[in-house]
């Protein structure tokens, strides 16, 4: 009798076990919060791409509930303390550092240090000069450069020269982009000026350009390769009263850029997906964490904008960050 | 594979638990499912409701703005400051003063809102309270909310979330209120009102309902624009998709996606509004709506579990009292089996069929117990009336008489004649001890008997007289040892003796409706009937008259029953019939005599 009262006790405990098993597995597979850190080129609150790099990154984070600190740089180049904060994000031991290089050289100790540490390391916006990360997120500036390059072709006119005014000379999204322009000018090399790199110093490219545009008075246009390239041109061509017979086209997309595209002193503006770099190097960390399967290389993708265009639809979108204050 | 079980508690117990489990795990499972539906249901009316309820906030907000407008628009100044020519300057600044100390007013009061300005077609504005810094690339009029508001002709025109660039270096997304101002004196719209509002509101609204961590309200104007969307920057940098087509072309109030990523259907509700004609949605994960749903799921589980245990318990309890009485009658049959009827009576706890049982087997041990008593005392009278037989059938009176027979021939020289005496006398002792068993077979008997009367015949000389009629066939049928000659004895010593002349004695046999008959019939003297009724009767002192027919009616119906025995029939000096019963039972353990 009581052999058998244990059988059924037995019986009903394996039920119960059984039956709970099955409604309480899909609440048990609850993950560890990541712990991501992204370490950018600036922390310059006025740098509109920076800033919405970083709201996409937030955005991300929170989507996908992982804890995510930001570091980053006064300024963009400033390689060493970049390098500084990569070796402090190192100790803080994440599970994965998003990372935007100031410099594709300079920077390859610092990243080699994450890998070693064993932290997952994924690049947005700049490269490295050797490919040792796990994702890189980033505009194709190849492609970028190859946009402005068109549109400036446009506006160049038949005997003008260009001027390109480029950031950190060993930026490799700097490198791309003057490679994708000079693709557009094969063969008319000669009407390329010497490349200047104003250090993403506006204050530096502006007088950068005011010296080029005195001593070459057949600059017919000007390719800014970053924000404050495009915006140090575009001041320098508007104090020398040369607005609208020097065609700028610029790329990104602050507050000061936009208001001269509406004014007209920029023909166009290639529009970097800010949020979507952020975004997605937040992303991919986390896939690659849980084990998915990430491509190597990821286009955030680029627009270019125009005044035409610039308050409709997609343009409007991609050149306004929705951003609630 | 044949189930067997050892007792019928655990064969109950198993066939309980057997019907049990299924029963309340299928019973689970359809409550589940149903639950589950009406969960679905319930959540969407629910959320339907929840969405309404947003809308009519929207609603309710956009009266407001409307208000606003109606309150400006109510007095000539607008239409006055965009279609005066201003003779002089301060008319014109007066009338801008007005306006803007109104604005600005509106503006204290509402955070919403971040711009509140009147437009002319001729190029006249204000804008907010007047010191903001005008963007001077900014063409109003090539604006699609501006075009709109002009079209309507004086009815509010909403427009969806768009980059206001009114403010230099201010680059807003807001939504749009606008109104034409409309001259009265031609009827002709002049100009536009409007009011730019951030979203905070809205995301307020739409905030303001809880449909689960996952779920979210997004409202859409009638272009399927984005309005509002928690996520709105997320879908304008295409980084997540909203199904806007879905809600744009549903017909119905809900309906369901199935979202291969999120591995659960979302559910969708839409609630369109005749006001503004937008379209608000709430889109809800039905993970989460069955989140709450495993909460319940898991409380049914264990009430589940609660009832199977109890139910389990109790068909124990059940089935042990229902085997308890069945059992206890086994183990007192089983004394019974044993023969110790003491300890058998089986307690009677209830009055169901087992304790009717019970109590029937009870009632018949007792008989049984009083069966076997009487059975033993039976057993005791019919050894006592046995030994009193025997002791009678040598009656040492009879004896002596037989031997002064014996004597008194042989005196008188009749050889012939002792040696019949004798030899039949020997006959009859060799009889009375040569069987110990109490039956005999109707042939010994006659044999013992018809030595008895050869004795007697020679010792009465010529006053008796007696003949045989037994036929071979019921020779071997038995009978009791010692009833003919007592029957015989009988007829001799209170018939015959008393008769004058001679007397006969008949013994007949034949059987008869399966009995069989033996017939002693004398001509004696009879007997009157006081004492033809009292023959069969007891009569403890007249013991010097033998055995008694008494005792040998007693042993008849004693060995074969009630049916069985004497039967006296007589007249006074005619004579007496005893009639002997007997069944018609061979026996073929008696050995015959030689």
């Amino acid at each position: 009798m009581k052999k058998h009262w244990k059988m059924i006790t037995l019986y009903i405990l394996i039920v119960t076990v059984f039956v709970s098993l099955i409604y309480m597995y899909p609440s048990t597979t609850e993950n560890d919060v990541w712990e991501i850190v992204l370490i950018t080129k600036t922390n310059d609150q006025e740098n509109g791409f920076w800033n919405t790099l970083r709201k996409g990154a937030e955005m991300s984070a929170q989507e996908h509930g992982v804890r995510l600190e930001i570091k980053g740089p006064e300024s963009e180049s400033d390689i060493f303390e970049q390098n500084r904060l990569i070796m402090e994000a190192i100790e803080e031991k994440p599970d994965a550092i998003v990372l935007a290089a100031a410099d594709m050289e300079k920077t390859m100790p610092a990243a080699l240090k994450i890998k070693e540490n064993g932290i997952r390391l994924i690049l947005i916006d700049s490269g490295l000069k050797e490919k040792i990360e796990d994702a890189m997120i980033g505009t194709d500036n190849f492609k970028a450069g190859i946009r402005m390059g068109a549109e400036l072709k446009k506006y160049v006119g038949k005997d003008g020269k260009l001027a390109i005014i480029s950031f950190v000379s060993n930026a490799k999204s700097a490198i791309d982009r003057e490679r994708g322009v000079r693709k557009v000018f094969n063969g008319e090399e000669d009407r390329i000026l010497e490349t200047q790199y104003c250090n993403s110093d506006a204050k530096m490219a502006y007088e950068q350009t005011k010296k080029m545009l005195e001593k070459n008075p057949d600059i017919g246009a000007i390719a800014g390769l970053n924000q404050y390239s495009a915006e140090g041109a575009a001041r320098a061509v508007v104090e020398l009263g040369r607005k609208g017979k020097v065609k700028i086209v610029g790329i990104d997309n602050s507050k000061m850029q936009i208001h001269y595209l509406e004014e007209g002193v920029f023909e166009a503006l290639v529009v970097q997906k800010a949020i979507n770099m952020g975004y997605l190097g937040v992303e991919k960390a986390v896939d690659i964490l849980e084990g998915r399967n990430v491509a190597l290389n990821t286009d955030s993708g680029s627009l270019l904008v125009n005044k035409e265009n610039m308050y409709i639809g997609m343009y409007q979108k991609a050149l306004f960050p929705f951003l609630e204050e | 594979m044949r189930l067997y079980f050892k007792s019928i508690h655990r064969s109950m117990l198993f066939s309980f638990v057997i019907l049990l489990v299924p029963v309340v795990i299928t019973f689970f499972a359809i409550f589940s499912y149903f639950n589950e539906k009406a969960l679905l249901k319930n959540s969407e009316e629910y959320t339907i409701q929840l969405i309404e309820q947003v809308n009519n906030k929207v609603d309710s907000y956009i009266d407001f703005m409307e208000n606003i407008s109606n309150m400006i628009l109510y007095t000539d100044e607008p239409v006055r400051y965009i279609t005066s020519d201003f003779k002089n300057k301060e008319e014109r600044s007066y009338l801008e003063n007005n306006i803007e100390e109104q604005f600005k007013t509106i503006l204290e009061l509402r955070e919403d809102i971040y711009n509140i300005a009147i437009y002319g077609e001729n190029g006249r504005l204000i804008l907010n309270d007047g010191n903001e810094a005008i963007n001077p690339n900014i063409d109003i009029k090539s604006k699609g909310w501006y075009k709109k508001a002009m079209e309507a002709n004086g009815k509010i025109t909403l427009t969806a979330a768009h980059v206001q660039n009114i403010i230099d270096n201010k680059y807003r997304w807001v939504v749009n209120m606008s109104k034409a101002i409309v001259d009265p004196q031609t009827n002709q719209a002049v100009g536009v009102f409007w009011v730019d509002f951030r979203f905070n509101a809205l995301s307020n609204f739409c905030e303001s309902i809880h449909l689960g961590n996952k779920g979210y309200v997004f409202v859409l104007d009638e272009a399927g624009n984005l309005v509002y969307h928690p996520k709105q920057q997320l879908i304008y940098s295409g980084l997540e998709v909203e199904r806007i087509a879905d809600v744009m072309n549903s017909k119905t109030e809900s309906f369901l996606i199935d979202n291969k990523d999120a591995g659960r259907r979302r559910l969708y509700t839409i609630s369109r509004s005749d006001k503004t004609n937008w379209t608000v949605v709430g889109v809800s994960s039905t993970k989460e709506l069955f989140r709450n749903k495993e909460q319940v799921q898991i409380l049914y589980l264990i009430i589940t579990c609660i009832i199977l245990f109890t139910a389990v318990m109790i068909s124990y309890f059940i089935s042990k009292q229902i085997s308890r009485p069945i059992k206890l009658l086994k183990e007192s049959m089983r004394e019974v089996e044993v023969g110790n009827f003491e300890l058998a009576s089986p307690i009677v706890i209830n009055d169901s069929e087992i304790g009717k049982l019970g109590k029937t087997f009870s009632i018949m041990i007792e008989k049984i117990k009083t069966l076997m008593d009487e059975k033993l005392k039976e057993e005791e009278v019919k050894r006592q009336l046995e030994f009193k037989a025997l002791q009678a059938q040598i009656n040492p009176h009879f004896l002596y008489n037989t031997l002064d027979s014996i004597v008194w021939m042989a005196e008188s020289g009749k050889n012939q004649e002792v040696i019949i005496m004798t030899v039949s006398l020997a006959r009859l002792l060799r009889q009375s001890i040569s069987n110990e068993s109490s039956i005999v077979t109707i042939g010994q008997e006659i044999n013992y008997v018809k030595s008895y009367l050869t004795i007697q015949k020679k010792r009465y000389q010529d006053q008796l007289n007696f003949k045989i009629e037994v036929p071979l066939e019921i020779q071997h049928h038995e009978i009791v040892k010692l009833t003919l000659q007592p029957i015989v004895e009988n007829a001799i010593y209170h018939g015959i003796k008393y008769k004058d002349s001679k007397g006969e004695i008949q013994i007949k046999g034949y059987e008869e409706q399966d009995c069989i008959i033996i017939e002693i019939i004398d001509d004696g003297i009879g007997m009157d009937e006081t004492t033809l009724g009292n023959i069969l009767k007891k009569k403890p002192s007249t013991t010097k008259n033998g055995v008694g027919i008494y005792n040998v009616n007693k042993r008849i119906k004693l060995q074969y029953g009630e049916a069985y025995g004497l039967h006296y029939e007589s007249r006074l000096n005619e004579g007496t019939r005893v009639i002997l019963k007997l069944p018609d039972k061979k026996t073929v353990k008696v050995r015959d005599i030689e």
